[in-house]
């Protein structure tokens, strides 16, 4: 009986497992394996694929655009995560409050997840862009700008923030949002009432209920958002690619994008792969940490 | 120690009203228990007291001042919950010491004062556990510690003993009596348990649909109901009511029949509804009104055994000190206590004089 129960469990599960091993398993591995390979597609079928150990690791590392890569991309995901928890937070205290006309506020606070990050970018593309940006209409209008800014073209930069780097940032936030505030709002009706009424006879203010009772009891729900955001933010591609493609200056190049251009670019398919292990292994890093406090809750 | 005055009190929640006009004084030091049937409207007063429900007119006086407008802070009262709704990533400590922290005390004090009240409580031993840690009476005790660190001039109750097994409800009964009498702080106490009202009131004050059916001491109550609900409401097993007419000669003739010398100096033709207790029923010639009926139900529970008999149509519960020898299907006599009796106007429902 226990052997057919277990049996039918595995059964069930098989076509996830599958479907994740060859979408999933299969092509990483292919893609650590290559790192260690030369294997450059133009020359591949003459000289073939030889293992050439860390070598193409060492010459990305070496390659200025790709550390600058990482540098964005650490900055990007940081800078997205820290902006969509926060607004998170606030917007999910705004869906869950009770007011005439809450259906629609969650309906627009929800809208951008119906958009697909590709069709996302494509849109922000045409809202920011210089000459015919709304944003830049408003602000003139408003007497609050002289000329146009120009949202991803602007090299000016201050280390390495730009704005083209704020605007790529502000649309994977507006993107991102629904998703965390869909979690952060079901963590936050979980938490009893009677706790916060408890905590105003108590005498909590507003800020001190949410300082001493929402945060601290959403700080699981908080843990497993920020890791999944950096896991996602790490390898993040399509909304720095099609907004800027990484430019301009490679001020918005992100590793994903490194490893793209080099491969369907410059069709160096070990540099890609060398590239996108070493995204591999930051990512690999927050998974320990999310995994090992899964199995802690567990237990 | 502190005085409350409900004047004139409604609350409305849009259409419904859910209390319609409510008027209370709880004098200084007063345990004071709010009981009656679920949806009376108990729990409502309560809140409104606490500051956690707005008050649609009246006005709640606390001490004297009106606290209608006051956030619950500001009211200097503390409250225990159903839930006891403890805070659940704190420890026994911290949540006690939480109210202290929050006024802006040192760290020194606040553990000073939480150490006094675990004492009290016997919860000095738990300060370092987290309320999953601990059965459900401990919880219910740090609940109360929590309450009694602040030193609050009033304390309200939300039937706090109904998440409790019936043998820990009998003693944290005691301990929230003894803590009053240490005290002294004024208690407003929500139930709907009848025997909690009776053994912990100084006053009780019976609630239906919102609005107040009587207010007194626990015994007066009981001995001397104002109407036919706070009858049947207070005592367990409850008052046996039997509806009956007046008859020309000023007796009392029940729907089965059967006359009993009552109710003299009624209007003929009255319709009334008797009552009596089933304590004040014997089984043996106590000088009361005697009645032949037949035994339907034998419950012992003890130290007293309760009979469910059949008068006529009426069935007539008797709970008689220790043991009977009779059993289901006997037909015996019971003995009535005339001064025991109840007449009750049977459509409004008001205690009659006799």
């Amino acid at each position: 009986m226990e052997l057919r129960k277990n049996l039918f469990c595995y059964l069930m599960v098989a076509p996830a497992l599958l479907i994740t091993l060859a979408l999933g398993i299969v092509p990483m591995v292919t893609s650590l394996w290559w790192s260690f390979l030369d294997y450059d597609l133009i020359q591949a079928e003459t000289a073939g694929e030889t293992f050439v150990g860390w070598r193409n690791y060492q010459v990305v590392l070496s390659d200025q655009r790709f550390v600058t890569s990482l540098v964005n991309t650490v900055v990007m995901t940081v800078m997205v995560m820290a902006l969509v928890v926060a607004l998170g937070l606030l917007l999910a205290h705004v869906m869950n409050a009770k007011y005439r006309g809450r259906a629609i506020v969650r309906t627009l606070i929800c809208a951008p997840w119906f958009v697909p990050p590709v069709v996302a970018a494509a849109i922000w593309v045409w809202m920011l862009d210089t000459d015919r940006s709304p944003i830049n209409a408003l602000l003139m209008d408003w007497g609050l700008i002289d000329g146009n800014l120009r949202f991803l073209t602007d090299t000016t930069d201050a280390g390495p923030l730009s704005l083209p780097l704020a605007s790529v940032v502000a649309v994977r936030v507006w993107n991102g949002l629904p998703f965390v505030v869909i979690f952060l709002l079901a963590g936050m009706q979980s938490i009893s009432r009677s706790l916060y009424e408890a905590a105003s006879i108590d005498g909590a203010s507003l800020i001190g209920r949410f300082r001493y009772i929402t945060l601290p009891l959403l700080k699981p729900v908080l843990g497993v958002i920020v890791m999944l955001l950096l896991i996602t933010g790490f390898g993040h591609f399509e909304i720095n690619f099609i907004m800027t493609g990484g430019g301009p200056q490679d001020m918005t190049n992100v590793a994903a994008v490194y490893a793209y251009q080099q491969a369907f670019n410059f069709f160096r398919f070990d540099y890609a792969s060398a590239a996108s292990g070493v995204v591999f292994l930051m990512t690999s890093v927050i998974c320990i940490f999310y995994i090992r406090a899964q199995i802690r809750k567990d237990k | 120690m502190s005085t409350i005055s409900v004047r004139n009190v409604t609350k409305k929640y849009g259409a419904v009203t859910a209390i319609p006009d409510l008027s209370l004084e709880v004098t200084k030091g007063e345990f004071i228990v709010l009981v009656g049937p679920s949806g009376c409207g108990k729990s409502t007063l309560l809140r409104m007291l606490a500051g956690l429900e707005s008050i649609t007119e009246g006005e709640v006086a606390i001490d004297g001042e009106v606290v209608n407008n006051m956030m619950p802070r500001q009211r200097n009262i503390a409250m225990v919950f159903q839930s006891y709704a403890l805070y659940p990533h704190m420890t026994v400590a911290g949540n006690m010491g939480f109210s202290l922290k929050l006024d802006g005390a040192d760290k020194a004090e606040v553990a000073e004062r939480v150490n006094e009240v675990a004492k009290i409580l016997a919860l000095d031993s738990l300060l370092d556990r987290k309320p999953a840690q601990l059965s459900g009476g401990q919880r219910q005790r740090v609940a109360m510690g929590r309450s009694i660190v602040r030193d609050p001039s009033v304390f309200l109750f939300d039937e706090p003993l109904s998440n409790l097994d019936a043998k820990l409800r009998v003693q944290m009964r005691a301990e929230i009596k003894s803590l009053h009498n240490r005290l002294g702080t004024t208690i407003v106490y929500v139930t709907h348990d009848q025997i909690e009202a009776m053994t912990m009131a100084d006053r009780i004050v019976v609630m239906n649909a919102g609005t107040i059916e009587q207010v007194g001491a626990p015994l007066d109550l009981y001995d001397q109901p104002a109407n036919r609900f706070v009858a049947e409401f207070l005592g367990s097993p409850s008052m046996n009511l039997i509806d009956g007419t007046i008859s020309d000669s000023g007796t009392v003739v029940l729907g089965s029949g059967l006359e009993l010398p009552l109710g003299a100096s009624l209007r003929a033709g009255a319709e009334v509804t008797l009552g009596i207790r089933p304590e004040y029923i014997s089984l043996s010639d106590t000088g009361g009104m005697k009645v032949r009926c037949m035994v339907s139900v034998i419950e012992p529970t003890g130290p007293a055994t309760i009979l469910v008999v059949e008068m006529g149509d009426e069935k007539v519960t008797i709970e008689v000190t220790g043991r009977v020898a009779h059993r289901v299907g006997d037909f015996i006599d019971i003995w009535m206590a005339k001064e025991h009796c109840h007449l009750f106007d049977t459509s409004s429902g008001i205690r009659l004089d006799q």
